[in-house]
């Protein structure tokens, strides 16, 4: 029975005297005027307390405690939840200025002053007594105020591998692998440039025979003349005993000079191949026959093996170059 | 205050606190952080080696985590380095981990609180003799050090507490200027308000209810792991060619407190 008096709402049955009862507490008790005149009220206090701020946070003045007591004022015709709230809103508003008071109140003797402390600062580190006359601060200036206050923290040095990923191999090995970068960008070009590598690489891979061989003729020549003119044993020229790679490429090189005319091979009493350079005034007439005899020569990693043991070569006369297949060699 | 009815063993009911009436949870520890003793029953499920590498895993990341100096969550450590182990075993592992850093490198496991709960930071063991420094930083880690300095200096001489906008005036002094890029530093303004208070050096806190927006730099967690006000001191008395820093009178009182605060915990401990 109680229940049905104190909590209508779960009635099934409303009783009419019981709404009349409930609308007594939904019903204002003020007139919606005043109220829209006090929250009106309300508004204009807390802007103007935004507005003037800096002044009642200033310790120096007392206006904060007057804007309270002008709260007070305010919340005296207040009756209803809508205006209280917006006075409550004041209030913390208030509250927050009382803060950022206290903390501006400064009872010190010597009182620190930011600006004052930066341009000491200034002053001793970066200037170091001399006046400057332009007053940005380097980065070293900033780098050498850090070092020195490193040691006031207790810093953890970040975790780093010595090594980095390295490989093995000398210097060498790096200066292929820019080459190689190299010719990858060669390619990458190619899709949006076509017509223009494609000829840049085609007298570039020229260049890079035609230079070889003429460096391998100059050798010759070089030899020949140590030889007193007398023909070199082929082998010993062309091998080179520390790569199979670099001789197969040697006997390519001097191919090219024999197909020129500049250089002949041919058997000696012994029956091995000897290689000569030619001189064109002398056997211009003879050349063409010698030109027209084409040798196709083959060469296996075994019989390269068989060249340097049985002709005991233990260096090469072609200075050994820096290409691709030599650090791979060597690696096996 | 013990209670005879748990009928379970855990003797972590010993850091329930005492004002609560719970009887009925047979598993009070999970609404808690899991004590240590747990976790070592947690752990002892885990063979001993498997243990071991946990750890030294653990170890490993927290060096190479630490690199960018960013605090450590204990989210990514259960992730990374616990895995399929139960992360209950994580306080154990934790603690052995800590050791090992301890005794082998120098080094103090340090867990912030707060905001950034649950996270952690690396700090040396040992201050760095000033006259004979056997740490040599790259420039950029010098470079933001001496504007650390400055702005925990700032902070610091100012109560502990400074305005965004009286921090911003008084760096204009030292050619930094939050709109400008700087030589140097770059995305000043970035770095002030977001990578330090990343690291854990400061906090930048939005003061409620202001328009337009205004913002509070305070000493971060990390600050306070790594220096003390007592060098802090030290280093503005150098700049006013003051011998005695006691002149100071409430940083010095500050300093006091917090130095007797630490002497306390450490008796305590």
């Amino acid at each position: 029975m109680a229940s049905e008096e104190t909590d209508p709402v779960c009635d099934d049955e409303i009783d009419i005297v019981d709404v009349e009862e409930n609308m007594k507490y939904l019903k204002p008790l003020q007139d919606e005027k005043e109220r829209r005149e006090i929250r009106h009220k309300y508004r204009t206090f807390i802007e103007d307390m935004e507005r003037d701020k800096h002044d009642l946070i200033n310790p120096e003045s007392d206006s904060l405690n007057e804007r309270l007591k002008q709260a007070d004022e305010l919340y005296k015709p207040v009756k209803m939840t809508r205006e209280a709230a917006l006075d409550s809103q004041a209030l913390v508003l208030i509250a927050n200025m009382g803060r950022q008071k206290a903390q501006a109140l400064n009872t010190e003797f010597v009182k620190f002053q930011p600006v004052e402390f930066v341009e000491k600062l200034v002053a001793k580190t970066f200037l170091c007594g001399n006046v400057l006359e332009d007053r940005t601060i380097s980065t070293e200036k900033w780098s050498s105020l850090g070092k020195a206050v490193q040691p006031s923290f207790k810093r953890c040095p970040p975790f780093r591998f010595i090594n980095g990923s390295f490989e093995r191999g000398e210097v060498r090995v790096g200066k292929e692998r820019v080459k190689k970068i190299k010719e990858k960008d060669n390619t990458v070009d190619k899709a949006t440039v076509p017509v223009q590598v494609q000829r840049v690489q085609d007298t570039d891979k020229m260049e890079a025979t035609t230079a070889e061989v003429e460096r391998i003729f100059a050798k010759l020549q070089e030899c020949y003349k140590i030889s007193k003119n007398n023909p070199l044993c082929y082998f010993e020229f062309v091998t080179n005993p520390f790569s199979f790679g670099q001789t197969v490429e040697n006997i390519f090189y001097v191919s090219f000079l024999v197909r020129d005319g500049l250089v002949k091979i041919f058997l000696d009493e012994d029956k091995l191949p000897v290689i000569e350079p030619v001189n064109n005034k002398e056997t211009e007439g003879s050349d063409k026959s010698e030109k027209n005899r084409q040798v196709i020569v083959s060469v296996t990693p075994a019989d390269w093996k068989e060249i340097v043991k049985t002709f005991g070569i233990t260096d090469c006369v072609i200075p050994n170059r820096p290409s691709a297949g030599v650090a791979k060699k060597n690696m096996k | 205050m013990r209670r005879t009815r748990q009928p379970s063993g855990k003797s972590n009911q010993d850091e329930l606190p005492s004002g609560s009436q719970s009887q009925a949870s047979q598993n009070p520890s999970q609404s808690q952080a899991t004590s240590l003793t747990q976790a070592e029953k947690a752990a002892a499920k885990l063979d001993q080696k498997e243990l071991e590498l946990k750890v030294n895993d653990l170890v490993q990341y927290l060096l190479i985590m630490d690199q960018k100096k960013y605090p450590i969550k204990k989210v990514d450590i259960n992730k990374v380095v616990l895995k399929d182990t139960s992360n209950k075993a994580f306080p154990l592992v934790m603690k052995r981990a800590s050791e090992k850093l301890a005794d082998i490198f120098g080094i103090d496991v340090i867990e912030l609180q707060d905001k950034q709960k649950g996270s952690y930071i690396l700090i040396s063991k040992y201050e760095i003799d000033a006259d004979k420094p056997n740490v040599v930083w790259p420039e950029e880690d010098n470079t933001r050090m001496g504007l650390l300095m400055i702005i925990l200096s700032l902070v610091f001489m100012n109560n502990n507490i400074m305005q965004d906008s009286e921090m911003w005036h008084t760096l204009k002094k030292l050619g930094i200027d939050p709109e400008v890029p700087h030589e140097t530093f770059g995305d000043v303004k970035k770095l002030i308000t977001t990578e330090f208070v990343r690291q854990g050096y400061l906090e930048y806190i939005r003061q409620p209810q202001t328009d337009p927006l205004v913002y509070d730099f305070k000493w971060g967690q990390r600050a306070k792991a790594e220096t003390s006000k007592r060098n802090i001191l030290h280093f503005v008395s150098q700049m006013y060619d003051v011998s005695d820093p006691q002149q100071w009178t409430s940083q010095w009182q500050d300093k006091e407190n917090e130095e007797e605060m630490e002497v306390s915990q450490a008796n305590s401990n």
